[in-house]
């Protein structure tokens, strides 16, 4: 936008300059022919009027004053118009300078244009970062589907141990109804000793041999009651060591899913969080790049727009020959007062008639052209021009 | 109770409230060794608060003890944050959760 209004200003600027020089020319040619008219021979429509003005003529002092008017103001048509030829190659030159700096920077602002197009459109394109997050990301879920296949697979198998661990300890506590059976038949078989000593000490000395064995079998029976003692303190050992067996069991097992699920649910955010930002980012990219097109688009049209220069310089062109014409004429008329002032120069006079008739033969056609061709390149969009 | 179970035909339910953790390993074995390996499974989960990876354990040794691949276990009334539990673990391929 900022190269267009650019653009429009300098445009405004030159045409402002086109139309001073198209007034000052009108200007110019308006002052020429009022005083060519004025200086014409008059036609002899007003016979009177003109053997008096002669008369006055005649006289030698009015004529001389006349004489010295008529080229000082000759001289300031002249020096008039030489300035406005001076000026108008200056404006010239001077729109020639702009359009090629306003070109040349056209021109930069096109390269520049199309490198921050092209670096915007490698960014759509190369897309790494993008790649190694997502990768990133589908390690990261994969990292914790692995986590949650072990922590199952770990906890299957624990609570495989604690069943084995339950059956053993319901074994345990098998071993100790047995073990109250082998204290049950001790008891007993002491009793049974006891019950044999009395006997044979009522037996007397026949039954001396047989005390002997009664008290060997108390003897066993206490011991055998020793025994089942100590498997029933082993027994209980084996149990405490299997509840704590059981409390690392539960402790390895109860793990809560809750965190994985969490993770999972943050891992998830993030990853639709980053494709959100993506497309983001795809699409403001994509949108820069039509800008940068548009503007390589304008700037182009700004370029074609400025071929105008070839338009004003062959305006300026016409405006040159035009004034070297108004000098031409400007000549023919002074030569003409002087000679219907002085007979003598009379034949001179009529040549310059001859060639001021051939010069206005020769000046139509080109001031006709000149005519045409302003009028066909009023506009700037109409025929092919090329790029500079 | 935190476990019941009630056998109707082939169908066998069990019924889990509270915490479904460690402490109702022995339980829950009980409540599903009696049964056939053939049966139904029901594991209604409808007053089940809270599972942890230890539960998810005894579902897996549940499934062992039905057949494995050909074992018929459907879980159901699974609030939210349970179904995700079983999902994350993948266990929607495993049981038919509802």
């Amino acid at each position: 936008m900022r190269q267009l209004s650019l653009v429009t200003i300098l445009s405004v600027i030159l045409i402002g300059l086109g139309l001073w020089l198209v007034g000052l020319m009108t200007a110019v040619l308006v002052t020429v022919t009022v005083l060519i008219w004025r200086f014409l021979p008059q036609a002899s429509t007003e016979q009177t009027a003109e053997a008096d003005i002669v008369a006055t003529l005649e006289q030698p002092e009015f004529s001389d004053n006349v004489h010295e008017m008529h080229d000082e103001a000759f001289n300031h048509l002249r020096e008039q118009l030489q300035f406005i030829r001076t000026e108008s190659d200056q404006v010239n030159q001077l729109v020639q300078n702009a359009i090629s700096q306003l070109t040349a920077s056209f021109h930069g602002l096109n390269t520049h244009s199309a490198q921050q197009s092209d670096m915007l459109h490698s960014l759509v394109n190369q897309g790494e970062g993008e790649q190694s997050f997502s990768a990133f990301i589908a390690e990261t879920e994969e990292l914790l589907t692995y986590f949650v296949d072990s922590v199952v697979a770990t906890s299957k198998d624990s609570m495989y141990l604690m069943h084995r661990l339950d059956d053993m300890s319901s074994k345990v506590n098998g071993v100790f109804s047995l073990l109250g059976d082998v204290r049950e038949i001790a008891s007993q078989t002491n009793l049974l000793a006891l019950n044999a000593a009395i006997e044979a000490a009522r037996a007397g000395e026949a039954g001396r041999g047989f005390a002997v064995v009664a008290d060997e079998v108390r003897k066993l029976s206490r011991k055998s009651d020793d025994f089942s003692e100590e498997i029933n303190a082993t027994t209980l050992d084996i149990k405490e060591a299997l509840e704590s067996a059981a409390a690392v069991i539960n402790r390895i097992v109860s793990a809560d899913m809750s965190v994985a699920i969490n993770s999972k649910q943050k891992v998830s955010d993030m990853s639709s969080a980053m494709a959100t930002m993506n497309s983001k980012t795809t699409k403001v990219i994509e949108e820069t790049g039509d800008v940068s097109d548009q503007i390589t688009t304008m700037v182009n049209q700004a370029v074609t727009s400025l071929q105008f220069e070839d338009m004003s310089t062959q305006l300026s062109a016409h405006i040159t020959k035009r004034i070297d014409a108004v000098v031409q004429l400007a000549e023919m008329v002074d030569l003409a007062n002087v000679a219907r002032m002085n007979n003598d120069k009379f034949n001179e006079y009529r040549q310059s008639l001859t060639n001021l008739e051939s010069s206005l033969e020769e000046l139509k056609p080109k001031i006709e052209s000149v005519e045409h061709q302003a009028v066909t390149q009023k506009d700037l969009d109409s025929g092919n021009v090329e790029l500079f | 109770m935190a476990i019941s179970s009630v056998s109707e035909g082939n169908k066998h339910i069990i019924k889990i409230d509270g915490r479904f953790d460690f402490s109702l390993q022995s339980e829950f074995r009980q409540a599903y060794e009696p049964a056939a390996a053939s049966s139904h499974f029901v594991i209604d989960f409808g007053g089940a608060e809270y599972i942890d990876s230890s539960a998810l354990g005894m579902l897996l040794l549940l499934r062992d003890h039905a057949g494995g691949d050909s074992a018929n276990i459907e879980i159901i009334h699974c609030r939210n944050e349970i179904k995700n539990i079983l999902e994350i673990s993948n266990f929607q391929k495993l049981f038919k959760i509802s």
